[in-house]
């Protein structure tokens, strides 16, 4: 019983007594307040919107007003320290990197206009755009560029992308000549411009702290300004006009609205108040197949990582036949609604600039699972974490479907699966299923295969693998990266030490007014490309 | 003083509490309104300390890294300590909540870790948020279950009464999350006469403001309006038996002139404990209607703080909270006071 909501007892049959003035006045001040309150209440802060429900675009010029929706960012806002792709989204408008990637992995120049390296391959010289300035009105010198990487890599440096770039490079500095960079790296790697593209890589004025609420002072050098951010509710971006390619960002404004879920962002883009919505199966059930969309673009691997050290995964038979038991093509259409490529254990994305060749595609195959395991019934649990529970379902009846595998689930919430400790879920349960961004087949080598390495949930240990993966970083030859790009994929699918059904791509739905295709899907690597896009 | 009945013993959907008792009507009532501001000025820091204890102990054993959070999967578990340690979540769990209670008695109620602004700055516009659209579905629900309930009394038995009983009890039988979707699919996609999302711009003006809550506040009505309708009516029927009733349609007062001055005050009485924690229940906002909805409340915001384990804002959140949710209650009390003179609360008589 509450102790301060004291309830009296039924009151005895007696007339009512007369109302006193204080009696009406206390009850008719309690009966008008919520009409005081309603009409008087603030909503946060911010300027003065002027969009309306009902209708996504507006404005009075040509490019008019794109909206669309989010969830609210998990992390702080600030591009040094940024790690959930909807924070990403909200800094990706403003700020901007060297080099993006288009829809098919191909190299963007955005504030960098020409890389080369040097004869070693230690040496990578970038050039940076003429005339290209922050938001600010201040230009976009070498001096940034040193600052923004010196802060990424450094020792103290707390930024997510700070892994991608370890015992890749030693030292950054401005270059010999006007606007130039030099990247010093530690060892040859060919594929350093594509690091260039990643997250947290956005050029930041010198000085800027990672620890700061970047949003309250929300400088740099992208296509769109960020003029209000209202926690819960959405952020409003108006164009940059001194965004160095400004005469190509057609929109006027661009409004991200905060939703809870993606039910909520398809009933938004139902009602048109928003102009894209995630092109996932629920909502293509829903709007039907006959929906413009955008392009795909791939974003990342779901894998199934088998710990090599720990019984029965310590059998390489017992691996590979979980790889022969999957029906790929049924993952690919029932868990991500064909927005995804059936891949072959092998971690080079279909986009990439070099495809391994020669290895036989896995299928669903009983008697190759049979035969590999001997008769033999394997037990496990997979552990995962919620938010790929549809897949692990799926995978845990494909298994089970064919009568050699007793596999159990494990499903836990993000906060626990990614725990820290020694013993936390995602890298020390003997099989898990986790989620990847889109990489570098040797970065993958790196930080999921090599001895040590700190995400490496297989325990996988193999020399070999790591010496070809170094050859390849090093060598620009076409021939020598194919034939160790075959070399490498070649172990991977046979050691399988992680299996991966598919490549997820993204996908978008957008509104029948939205002219124009993105340039690449919507992602960092992308660089949030908006250039082009209008409302008719 | 008068003295005062002996406490009876509550019913099932009645009335009766902690030290309430019915006495004579008579003078003292100033006294009586005292004696309980008094008292709750006692009880309720005591409550709202234990509460702020209880959530800011409970935040630290859930699982979860506010590091891992703010810096996700792909960060080393150095950087992630790295950034607790610069955040202030590293010390002793005792010396944190002193230095946070410290600060929130003097309005430094510090910095969100996921929203990285002041915490007193959220918990207030959001508290705002909160009250406007409790206020509003309050408004909604009392005049509409008062309407329903005397109407239902007034036709006891017949198929009013029991038509509008299985409605009522159907309605409240469904979930909020599934009124509410089922209200978005007709009345904003269907027909765009509302938001999906009711997140207001602030240059919104105030009748765009009601437009904007209306879906989420009537869901918030529908869901107490069940309750509140019953109780109505048990006490309108309960009024209409008693002496008094008779006595007034004897005396040939019109019917609706003897339901205003004679049944309904009665009848309210046993409501108003209910109609209390409604109130309270509504103003400390509502976590499931607010998400739904995306409305910029202060349920929703705790939520999201329990969801990244930012234990400043949570913690304040909580107790701003439970403040709202009291003092609700203490009106209800003293409202109480008002309607019934002969109610006692505290033990003394």
């Amino acid at each position: 019983m509450n102790p301060f909501h004291s309830t009296p007892s039924a009151p005895s049959a007696s007339a009512p007594s007369t109302s006193t003035t204080a009696r009406r006045t206390l009850l008719g001040f309690a009966l008008s307040i919520p009409t005081v309150v309603v009409a008087g209440c603030s909503f946060g802060s911010g300027e003065a919107g002027a969009a309306g429900a009902g209708g996504a675009s507006g404005g009075s010029s040509a490019g008019g007003t794109y909206a669309l929706g989010l969830a609210e960012p998990d992390s702080t806002i600030n591009p040094f320290t940024v790690s959930d792709w909807n924070a990403m989204f909200v800094v990706g408008l403003v700020s901007e990197g060297l080099i993006t990637q288009d829809g098919k992995g191909g190299l963007v120049p955005r504030l960098a206009t020409a890389w080369e390296v040097s004869g070693d391959d230690l040496t990578w010289t970038i050039t940076l755009r003429e005339g290209a300035t922050f938001n600010d009105g201040t230009a976009v010198t070498a001096d940034d560029v040193v600052a923004t990487f010196t802060t990424i890599t450094g020792a103290d440096s707390l930024s997510p992308g700070a892994s991608a770039f370890k015992d890749v490079l030693a030292t950054v500095a401005p270059g010999p000549g006007p606007g130039t960079v030099e990247f010093h790296l530690a060892r040859p790697y060919s594929d350093f411009p594509v690091l260039l593209t990643g997250s947290n890589t956005t050029i930041l004025p010198a000085g800027t702290s990672e620890q700061a609420d970047w949003k309250a002072d929300p400088v740099g050098a992208g296509q769109f300004l960020l003029t209000e951010y209202t926690p819960g509710q959405g952020v409003r971006f108006t164009k940059n006009p001194r965004y160095w390619d400004a005469g190509n960002v057609l929109l006027d404004e661009l409004h991200v609205k905060f939703y809870a879920d993606a039910q909520a962002q398809l009933l938004a883009f139902q009602a048109g108040e928003v102009d894209q919505v995630a092109a996932d199966p629920t909502v293509l059930r829903t709007l039907g197949a006959e929906v413009k969309q955008s392009a795909p673009g791939y974003t990342k691997f779901d894998g199934i990582f088998l710990d090599v050290t720990v019984a029965p995964f310590t059998d390489v038979r017992v691996r590979q036949a979980i790889a022969w038991a999957l029906d790929r093509d049924a993952i690919v259409a029932t868990v991500y609604g064909r927005n995804a490529t059936v891949a072959n254990d092998a971690l080079y994305f279909p986009d990439y600039a070099v495809q391994p060749g020669g290895l036989t595609q896995r299928r669903a195959d009983t008697a190759k699972v049979a035969e590999l395991l001997g008769g033999r019934r394997v037990s496990f649990t997979i552990t995962t974490v919620d938010t790929l529970q549809t897949l692990a379902e799926v995978v845990q009846q494909q298994l089970n479907a064919t009568g050699s595998f007793d596999v159990q689930l494990s499903v836990l919430p993000s906060a626990q699966y990614y725990a820290d400790g020694a013993d936390t879920p995602w890298l020390s349960a003997p099989a898990t299923i986790t989620n990847w961004a889109r990489r570098l087949p040797s970065q993958y080598v790196s930080q999921l295969f090599a001895t040590g390495a700190a995400w490496n949930a297989s325990k996988y240990s193999n020399p070999q693998l790591e010496q070809l993966s170094a050859q390849y970083d090093a060598t620009t030859d076409p021939g020598q990266r194919q034939d160790l790009a075959d070399r490498i994929a070649a172990i991977e699918w046979n050691d399988v030490a992680v299996v991966v059904p598919a490549f997820a791509s993204s996908r978008l739905v957008l509104a029948q007014d939205v002219e124009a295709d993105f340039a690449s899907g919507q992602d960092f690597s992308g660089g949030f490309d908006f250039r082009h896009v209008r409302l008719s | 003083m008068s003295t005062t009945a002996p406490a009876a013993s509550s019913g099932t959907g009645g009335p009766g509490g902690p030290g309430a008792t019915v006495g004579a009507a008579g003078g003292g009532r100033s006294r009586r309104v005292g004696r309980l501001l008094l008292t709750r000025a006692v009880q309720l820091p005591v409550v709202l300390l234990v509460i702020s204890v209880l959530t800011f102990w409970l935040v630290q054993v859930v699982p979860g890294d506010p590091g891992r959070n703010a810096l996700g999967p792909y960060a080393t578990a150095e950087q992630v300590a790295q950034w607790n340690t610069r955040n202030g979540l590293d010390g002793p769990v005792a010396q944190r909540y002193l230095h946070w209670l410290g600060g929130f008695l003097t309005g430094d109620w510090g910095t969100s870790l996921r929203f990285s602004g002041p915490v007193r700055d959220l918990v207030m516009t959001r508290l705002g948020n909160s009250l406007a659209l409790g206020l509003y579905a309050f408004a909604l629900l009392v005049p509409l279950a008062l309407v329903l309930g005397v109407v239902q009394a007034r036709r006891r038995g017949q198929r009013v009464d029991r038509g509008l009983t299985i409605g009522l009890l159907t309605v409240s039988a469904v979930p909020e999350f599934v009124t509410g979707v089922l209200l978005l699919l007709v009345l904003a996609v269907k027909w765009p006469l509302f938001p999906v999302q009711s997140s207001p711009d602030a240059g919104s003006g105030p009748l765009e403001q009601v437009r904007l809550m209306t879906l989420p506040a009537v869901v918030l009505a529908v869901a107490h309006l069940a309750v509140l309708a019953r109780m109505v009516r048990a006490g309108t029927i309960e009024a209409m038996a008693a002496p008094f009733h008779l006595t007034a349609v004897l005396k040939g007062l019109p019917p609706g002139r003897v339901v205003r001055s004679h049944v309904l005050r009665n009848a309210l009485v046993p409501t108003l404990s209910v109609v209390g924690t409604y109130l309270g229940t509504l103003l400390g906002g509502a976590a499931v209607v607010e998400t739904l909805f995306s409305y910029p409340g202060l349920g929703a915001l705790l939520v999201a703080a329990a969801d990244r384990k930012d234990v400043l804002l949570l913690t304040s959140g909580v107790v701003v909270t439970g403040l709202v949710s009291l003092l609700a209650l203490l009106l209800t009390d003293l409202v109480f006071l008002l309607v019934d003179p002969r109610i006692r609360f505290g033990g003394r008589t």
